[in-house]
C-alpha cells in the first residue's frame, strides 16, 4: 500500500505543478519553462526554514511562496519585454540562473550536498510522519490549488488572460494593459508551484539542485501538453499520467539486462504514439 | 465529458495494472529471502549502475549455488534521482525484500531515513560522501572524506607540498572531498585554488589555469565522467609538470586507458587491493575471470565492492535468515568476512577496507605507500 501512497503523494505534487504552469502557458499562451526554478525555490524556502530557523512547515509555505513570488516579479518582470519564442528564451535562461545559484550559493543552500534532514511538517502536535496523512495533506493542497486556478480562469481576469492567448493585440485596442495581467498570472503560478516545492523538500526529507534542472520543468510541460492545455483537469490527469506510466512500465517483465533501458524507451514511444493520434492532449482546449 | 471518462479510464488502467501487478508480485513462490536493489542504470553514471548490477548477479549465482536458503535479487532503476530512487523503493518493498542495497549519493541519502523508518537494513553502495545515519543504514564504499585524508597526508608528508591546487568536480562528492582536503591538511599546507567542473565537461583551459596560476607545489583531481579525464589531457597540455594526486577513480580500466600515458606522469592516487593485472587474491582471480566470461568486459573496484558487500549480506542471510531486524543485527555481528577486497565486515556500519597510495610509472600503477 505504501507504494500507492507514494505514487499519490508524487501525482499530487505534479499536479500541483502541472495547475500552476497551465495558467501561464495554457490560458495565457505564454511559453514559460521557469517552473522547476520556482518549484525548487519552494523546495529551498522551506528546507532551509525548516533546518536551519526550526520554522513550522505551514508557515514555511507561506514565506516560501512570498520569496518565490518575489523572484516571479523581477523575472516576469524582464520577461515583459519578450513575447514569443523570445519569451521562452528568456525562461529558459532564467531556469539555467536558478539553477546556478541552487548549486553556487553553497552558503545558502549547501551547494551540490543538498540539505538532508528536512522534517514532515506538524500541526498543533501532531506529525505528518506517515505517508497516508502525508498523502491526505498532499492531496488537500492540490484541491485548494485546482479551486483557485478554476476560481481564476472562470473570473473576468481569467477571461482577460484567455484573450490576451488568442489574440494580444486586439484586447489592448480595448484599454486593458496586458503587461499587467500576464505579469500577474506568472507571480500566481510561481507561487503555486513554490507550494509544490514545500511538499516535495518534506515529503523527500533530502533536497538538492538536481532535482531542480531544466528537465523538470520539460517535464512538467510535457504534463500540461499531454493532459491538455487550458484545462485543469487535463493537467490533474496528465500529472497522473506520466507518474502512472513508468512505474506501470516497472512491471512489464522485461530482462533483467535491459529493463531499465527499455522502460525508458517504452514510455517514449507511448508519448510519441499519444502525441500522434491525440494531439491536443488528454482535454485539451488549446494547442501552441 | 467524453475526454473526462478517457482520461479517467487510461488512468484506472495505469493503476489497475499497477495494484493488481504489484499484488502478484509479493508472492514468495519458493520460500526464498528477497533482497532489493534501487541502481541507477539509466542516466550520467549508468555506466557504473551497470557495473554494480552485473557484480550484484553474479555475487547472487555464486551464493544461491551454495545456500541453504536462496536470495531472489529484484533489481530495479533509480535514474539516479531522489524520486524515482524512493518509487523503486516503495516497489521492492511492497514486493517483501528483506533487505535493501543502493547506490548513488542522492538516492542513497534520500533512501536512508525511509529505511531506518521501515526498519530495513539498507547497504549503499557507489556512495562516498556524507555521514551514515541510523541504526539500519550500511556503507559498502570508501568514503570521500577517507580518500581525502589519505590524499592531504600524502602530499604534505612524503610529496612535501605546501601549496595545493584543487580541481574537482561540481557535485555532492566533489564538494565533499574538497571539505575533507582542507580539514585534511588543517594548518600544514593551504589549498591556493579550488575549481570546480562538470561531469560532461571537455574544456577545462579556465579552470586549468587559474589553477596553475596560483603556483601550487601539486594538483588534486577529484571525480569521474568525462570532465575528469578532460582534466587530465589538459592540464598537461597546458604546462602543468608537477605532481597531481587524484581518486581512485583512475583505477577504473576505460578511465585509465582514456588518458594519454604521458599525461599521467608523476601522478599518484588512491586505491584498493583491486587490480585487474595483478589479483591480489584466489577469489578476485576467480570474480575477474567469470565476470570476463559473462560480461566481456573487465570489472573495477566498484563492481568489487558491491560484489563483497553482497558477500557479507548474504552470509547476514544464511546465519540470520529472512527477517529485516536478524539481518541488521547479523551485519553488525558478522566480523571478518574473507572477500576480494580484505577481511570485511559491517561492524561500524562502514566497510572498512585497505588503502593504497599507487603512483604511475611509465603507464603502469606501482604500491608507493600502504595505510592501514
Amino acid at each position: 500500500m505504501e507504494y500507492f501512497i507514494h505514487l499519490g503523494i508524487l501525482v499530487a505534487i505534479y499536479a500541483i505543478l502541472a495547475l500552476s504552469l497551465n495558467l501561464v502557458i495554457g490560458y495565457t499562451g505564454l511559453l514559460s519553462v521557469t517552473q522547476a526554478a520556482f518549484y525548487g525555490i519552494g523546495a529551498y524556502a522551506t528546507a532551509i526554514l525548516i533546518t536551519s530557523y526550526d520554522v513550522n512547515f505551514f508557515l514555511s509555505i507561506l514565506i516560501g511562496m512570498a520569496a518565490t513570488g518575489l523572484a516571479a516579479f523581477i523575472i516576469g518582470y524582464v520577461l515583459s519585454r519578450f513575447d514569443g519564442d523570445y519569451f521562452a528564451l528568456g525562461s529558459f535562461g532564467f531556469n539555467i540562473i536558478i539553477f546556478s545559484i541552487f548549486m553556487n550559493w553553497q552558503e545558502l543552500t549547501r551547494g551540490p550536498l543538498g540539505i538532508p534532514g528536512i522534517d514532515r511538517p506538524s500541526l498543533f502536535g501532531f506529525v505528518f510522519s506517515d505517508n497516508t496523512p502525508f498523502l491526505v495533506l498532499a492531496a488537500l493542497l492540490a484541491v485548494l490549488a485546482y479551486f483557485l486556478c478554476q476560481f481564476i480562469v472562470h473570473s473576468s481576469f481569467g477571461r482577460v488572460l484567455k484573450a490576451i492567448r488568442e489574440d494580444e493585440k486586439a484586447i489592448q485596442i480595448f484599454g486593458y494593459k496586458t503587461g499587467y495581467y500576464k505579469l500577474v498570472v506568472f507571480i500566481v503560478g510561481a507561487m503555486v508551484a513554490s507550494v509544490g516545492g514545500s511538499l516535495f523538500a518534506s515529503y523527500i526529507t533530502f533536497i538538492d539542485p538536481s532535482s531542480f534542472h531544466l528537465n523538470e520543468s520539460i517535464f512538467v510541460l510535457a504534463i500540461i501538453i499531454l493532459g491538455g492545455l487550458a484545462n485543469n483537469k487535463g493537467a490533474v490527469w496528465g500529472a497522473a499520467f506520466l507518474i502512472l506510466l513508468p512505474e506501470a512500465l516497472r512491471f512489464v517483465g522485461f530482462p533483467t539486462d535491459i529493463a531499465a533501458q527499455m522502460r525508458q524507451v517504452v514510455y517514449g514511444l507511448i508519448l510519441v504514439l499519444l502525441m500522434l493520434y491525440r494531439p491536443q492532449g488528454l482535454m485539451g482546449e488549446y494547442k501552441l | 465529458m467524453k475526454k473526462t471518462l478517457i482520461g479517467t479510464a487510461i488512468i484506472l488502467v495505469l493503476a489497475s495494472l499497477v495494484l493488481v501487478v504489484a499484488k502478484n508480485n509479493k508472492r514468495t513462490t519458493d520460500g526464498s529471502v528477497k533482497v532489493g536493489a534501487v541502481l541507477f542504470l539509466t542516466g550520467n553514471q549508468a555506466v557504473f549502475g551497470e557495473e554494480i548490477r552485473n557484480s550484484l548477479l553474479l555475487a547472487n549465482e555464486v551464493y544461491n549455488a551454495d545456500a541453504d536458503t536462496n536470495v531472489e535479487l529484484l533489481i530495479e532503476d533509480s535514474q539516479d534521482d531522489p524520486k524515482a530512487g524512493i518509487s523503486a523503493y516503495n516497489k521492492l518493498k511492497q514486493q517483501g525484500v528483506s533487505a535493501m542495497i543502493s547506490a548513488g549519493d542522492q538516492v542513497s541519502y534520500a533512501l536512508s531515513p525511509l529505511a531506518n523508518n521501515d526498519k530495513l537494513p539498507l547497504v549503499m553502495t557507489a556512495a562516498a560522501a556524507g555521514e551514515i545515519n541510523g541504526d539500519y543504514t550500511f556503507r559498502s564504499f570508501i568514503t570521500a572524506r577517507k580518500q581525502a585524508e589519505v590524499v592531504g597526508n600524502y602530499a604534505v608528508e612524503d610529496l612535501k607540498s605546501k601549496n595545493i591546487g584543487v580541481l574537482y568536480i561540481n557535485n555532492i562528492f566533489g564538494e565533499s572531498y574538497l571539505d575533507a582536503l582542507k580539514a585534511a591538511l588543517h594548518d600544514r599546507a593551504a589549498v591556493v585554488s579550488e575549481e570546480a567542473f562538470n561531469i560532461a565537461d571537455s574544456e577545462l583551459r579556465t579552470q586549468i589555469t587559474k589553477v596553475i596560476a596560483s603556483e601550487p607545489d601539486a594538483i588534486v583531481i577529484s571525480g569521474f565522467g568525462p570532465g575528469y579525464t578532460t582534466a587530465f589531457n589538459q592540464l598537461r597540455q597546458y604546462g602543468w609538470r608537477g605532481s597531481i594526486l587524484t581518486v581512485n577513480t583512475l583505477s577504473i580500466p576505460y578511465v585509465f586507458n582514456t588518458i594519454a600515458p604521458a599525461n599521467l606522469h608523476d601522478t599518484y592516487f588512491t586505491d584498493t587491493n583491486f587490480d585487474i593485472s595483478e589479483p591480489a587474491n584466489a577469489k578476485t582471480a576467480e570474480f575477474i575471470k567469470r565476470y570476463k566470461e559473462k560480461y566481456k568486459t573487465n570489472p573495477s573496484f566498484i563492481g568489487a565492492f558491491a560484489y563483497d558487500m553482497y558477500t557479507v549480506l548474504g552470509s547476514a542471510i544464511q546465519k540470520c535468515g529472512s527477517d529485516p531486524e536478524e539481518i541488521k543485527d547479523c551485519l553488525l555481528d558478522i566480523q571478518g568476512v574473507d572477500a576480494m577486497l580484505g577481511d570485511i565486515d559491517f561492524s561500524t556500519h562502514e566497510m572498512r577496507v585497505p588503502l593504497y597510495v599507487k603512483k604511475v610509472e611509465d603507464g603502469t600503477p606501482a604500491i608507493v605507500k600502504v595505510i592501514e
